[in-house]
């Protein structure tokens, strides 16, 4: 009776939206808080060496950390969609829930994997701002290199949530 | 374009006018001095020159240098910088600054410094002296009496030493038994070891060692200090209080000393200045009378530099020359105001190389637009544009941070632009009607808007290129290369708009087919020019990745929109009673602070991308030098010119 009961609550539209809005937050943080650590290592190196370049280190360091922001982003577009924010939550369909996690992947896994690819990239970059300061903005650039595809990504998502009809 | 053009400026004057002419030069600011003994070789310049001049002037102003920045390091330890980095600078003439740097009173708070500090350094090694020391008397506290007195007699052996704690039972044990008249006092132990003091009969020393062998003795001789050991743990804490007053007088002294900082800073600035001409002055060749020396000057300043010298130096001799083929020359830019700013975006990737034209004009249309969208709120265009315009009225910023600012304040016009176009004031928290149309509403058309503008520089980048091989006399392959792709890709986006689709198929095939038959032209044989020609469209896939490249600009506008109004969605449920709206605030300004320092971030770097890969990427090479002048740099007050140069 309790398997049967978990089962209906399992394929629920509206635990299905939230596990999505869940998913692209938690994914896309996890890969940001281990990039923006990554880049934090390098850039603690980076000052001990020359303290004055913290600002830069740091610009580098904040990088990688757009991935969470756009899981967070994504979420709370889910949210919305569901109403949740507003205190009451829609009757979502067994379909529609499906529909919206399936949405929330692109963010949630391409966030994952980019911000942790990302960091290493800002990591490397701290080696410029190191010896080359002033050449900062190539080592910016190729960190950003590495965010389009998180971007886009972004983007699919939430183009989805939009298309989907609850 | 804006590239102006630069001259090799060769000068011949009289060597007693050479310190004059370099301070010309420096105060004219508008020539970068080429060093000539990288370029002549050694049996040339012997040929030409007397030998290269010594450096002992420049060491010496060095040296003075070193000694002003020290003093003004050791200072700022003591008493923190408080002046303001919005602060306005001193203005000072040269005639003040060298008086100044000659006062007694100044040197006298140098050399107070580097007392102080060797003082300091002192203190310092006598202090981990006397750590070490109670570190080593810590376990012998208990040991009531004077070190001095404990060392063996004539007939008794006397020893302190470590055993490992868990032995000193059955080193006791054998003691007893083979060593008669024998002591093994512990005096403490800690997690390991038990500090232990020995005494026997030093008859007996044989029975002794073999016992303590067996068992991990170790000796330890204690350091010679007065007193027992926490007699003496007990002065070390007095001596230590001592050096804390001591220190404390020191940093009294420094902060009375730090009355001298000002004199400092303007006496820095003032043997940088010098010493920067010491070492432009030794670039040049000499001969008895003569010196020659070299430089690149833009083309509009050519007059005015002629016109300065030789008003004070009518004997000098000035020409100015074509740089030669092999010359590294550097890339002098002239922009109109509105667009300098955006130089920044082309040199951090590189300035324009040999064959490149400025691309700025170009470059400042495609970011402004970019940046706006990408951030697009006009509340927050309203915050970057005032704080741009705020930072260039008062800190008057110079090079690349001007640009920067600037960068800022324009961007922030263009972001209040697209805002209210979009209906973004702080997000939701203004609600006003879009004056186009509202993107969380309508996404799939700002995403075409985006392709759009994407496609417009691409084929802007197109276009480039082909004007670049034209001016080179390529005229073919402008029409290949560019051309022909321009053909297919305007083919290819017909495509798009049914009504057109046969029309498309032609322009398509005509594009593609001509690619293939051109794109292989510098291969030899027949199989070669087919293969690279077919191989060519496979580039399609890159024009396409270019174009989709652009949907960035709407993810980040959404982003911005979104994270605005989540913000705004937390803040407001805090909201209720006076509390609440204070909290509420609070929360309002933190939020969006984080957000347009976030998207900002963000537009600068995705905007510069666009330029970087799907632009550039087109036509453009860089590699060119930046135009690096001689001139007046001071860090602490600014120079005053005693006459108008």
């Amino acid at each position: 009776m309790e398997v049967l009961e978990l089962k209906l609550a399992l394929t629920q539209g509206q635990f299905l939206s939230v596990l999505g809005a869940a998913l692209a937050v938690l994914l896309a943080g996890i890969g940001s808080a281990i990039g923006v650590g990554i880049a934090g290592q390098a850039a603690a190196g980076v000052v001990t060496e020359d303290p004055s370049k913290f600002g830069q280190t740091l610009l580098l360091q904040a990088l990688p950390g757009t991935q969470g922001i756009y899981g967070l982003l994504t979420g709370f577009v889910i949210m919305q969609k569901i109403g949740l924010i507003g205190g009451n939550i829609a009757d979502v369909s067994t379909t529609s829930g499906l529909l919206i996690l399936a949405a929330a992947l692109p963010i949630a896994f391409v966030g994952l994997f980019s911000a942790i690819a990302q960091g290493k990239a800002a990591a490397s970059g701290m080696g410029v701002v190191a010896k080359r300061p002033e050449e900062l903005a190539k080592g910016i650039t190729y960190a950003a290199m590495v965010e389009t595809y998180a971007v886009l990504a972004l983007l699919a998502s939430i183009l989805m949530i939009f298309g989907i009809n609850i | 374009m804006a590239k102006v053009d630069v001259k090799k400026m060769s000068v011949i004057a009289l060597r007693r006018d050479k310190g004059k002419l370099v301070e010309i030069l420096q105060k004219l600011g508008k020539a970068e001095i080429i060093d000539i003994r990288d370029k002549i070789p050694q049996e040339e310049w012997s040929k030409l020159f007397e030998t290269h001049e010594s450096a002992r002037e420049l060491n010496e102003i060095q040296g003075k240098l070193g000694e002003v920045q020290f003093a003004l390091e050791f200072l700022a330890k003591y008493v923190p910088v408080k002046k303001s980095l919005f602060a306005e600078k001193e203005v000072l003439d040269e005639v003040a600054m060298e008086k100044l740097s000659r006062s007694e009173e100044l040197w006298a708070a140098v050399k107070e410094c580097r007392d102080l500090e060797a003082r300091l350094n002192a203190l310092r090694s006598e202090e981990m002296r006397l750590l070490s020391t109670v570190e080593l008397l810590k376990p012998w506290e208990g040991l009531d009496i004077p070190v001095q007195e404990i060392k063996s007699t004539e007939k008794v052996a006397l020893f302190t030493g470590s055993l490992p704690a868990d032995a000193v039972d059955s080193v006791k044990a054998q003691l007893n038994e083979k060593v008669p008249e024998s002591s093994l006092q512990v005096v403490s132990t800690d997690r390991e070891l038990a500090y232990v003091m020995l005494v026997y009969r030093k008859s007996m020393e044989q029975q002794v060692s073999e016992i303590l062998k067996d068992n991990s003795w170790s000796k330890i001789d204690l350091p010679p200090v007065e007193g027992t050991p926490a007699q003496a743990i007990e002065q070390a804490a007095k001596k230590q209080k001592e050096f804390e007053d001591i220190r404390r007088q020191i940093a009294e002294k420094a902060a009375g000393l730090s009355e001298q900082r000002p004199n400092l800073e303007v006496v820095y600035d003032y043997y940088n200045l010098v010493s920067s001409r010491a070492s432009v002055a030794r670039t040049a060749g000499n001969t008895r009378e003569t010196f020659y020396m070299e430089g690149w000057v833009a083309k509009p300043d050519m007059e005015r530099i002629e016109k300065a010298v030789l008003k004070r130096l009518p004997e000098a001799y000035i020409t100015f020359s074509d740089p030669g083929e092999e010359d590294d020359v550097p890339v002098v830019l002239k922009n109109p105001a509105l667009v300098e700013p955006f130089e920044m975006i082309t040199d951090l990737y590189s300035p324009p190389g040999k064959g490149d034209f400025d691309p700025n004009k170009l470059v400042s249309i495609f970011y402004f637009i970019f940046f706006g969208m990408m951030i697009s709120d006009a509340g927050y265009g309203i915050v970057l544009t005032l704080l741009g315009l705020w930072a260039l009225k008062t800190l008057k910023p110079k090079g690349i941070l001007k640009k920067l600012m600037g960068l800022i304040t324009l961007g922030g016009i263009s972001t209040v632009f697209w805002g209210a176009m979009f209906g973004g004031w702080f997000g939701d928290l203004f609600k006003a009607r879009p004056l186009w149309m509202n993107p969380l509403d309508d996404p799939m058309s700002l995403l075409l808007v985006s392709f759009v503008l994407g496609i417009i520089q691409i084929f802007v980048g197109l276009g480039a290129a082909a004007y670049k091989n034209i001016k080179s006399g390529n005229v073919l392959d402008a029409v290949f290369d560019q051309g022909l792709w321009a053909v297919l890709l305007v083919g290819l986006i017909m495509f798009a708009f049914p009504q057109l689709g046969g029309v498309a198929k032609v322009i398509s095939a005509v594009g593609a087919v001509g690619l293939v038959l051109t794109q292989g032209r510098s291969k030899k044989n027949i199989f070669g020019k087919l293969t690279s020609g077919i191989l060519s469209l496979y580039d399609i896939t890159g024009y396409l990745s270019d174009v989709l490249s652009y949907s960035r600009i709407l993810a980040l506008g959404l982003a911005t929109g979104v994270i605005a109004m989540v913000i705004n969605t937390m803040a407001k449920m805090l909201g209720g009673g006076i509390i609440g709206y204070v909290l509420m605030s609070v929360a309002l300004i933190i939020g969006h602070v984080f957000n347009i320092a976030i998207n900002a971030l963000g537009a600068y770097v995705h905007s510069s991308r666009l330029q970087y890969v799907e632009f550039f990427g087109k036509f453009y090479e860089g590699g060119g030098r930046t135009f690096n002048p001689f001139m007046v740099k001071t860090k602490y007050t600014n120079l005053k010119s005693e006459e108008e140069f």
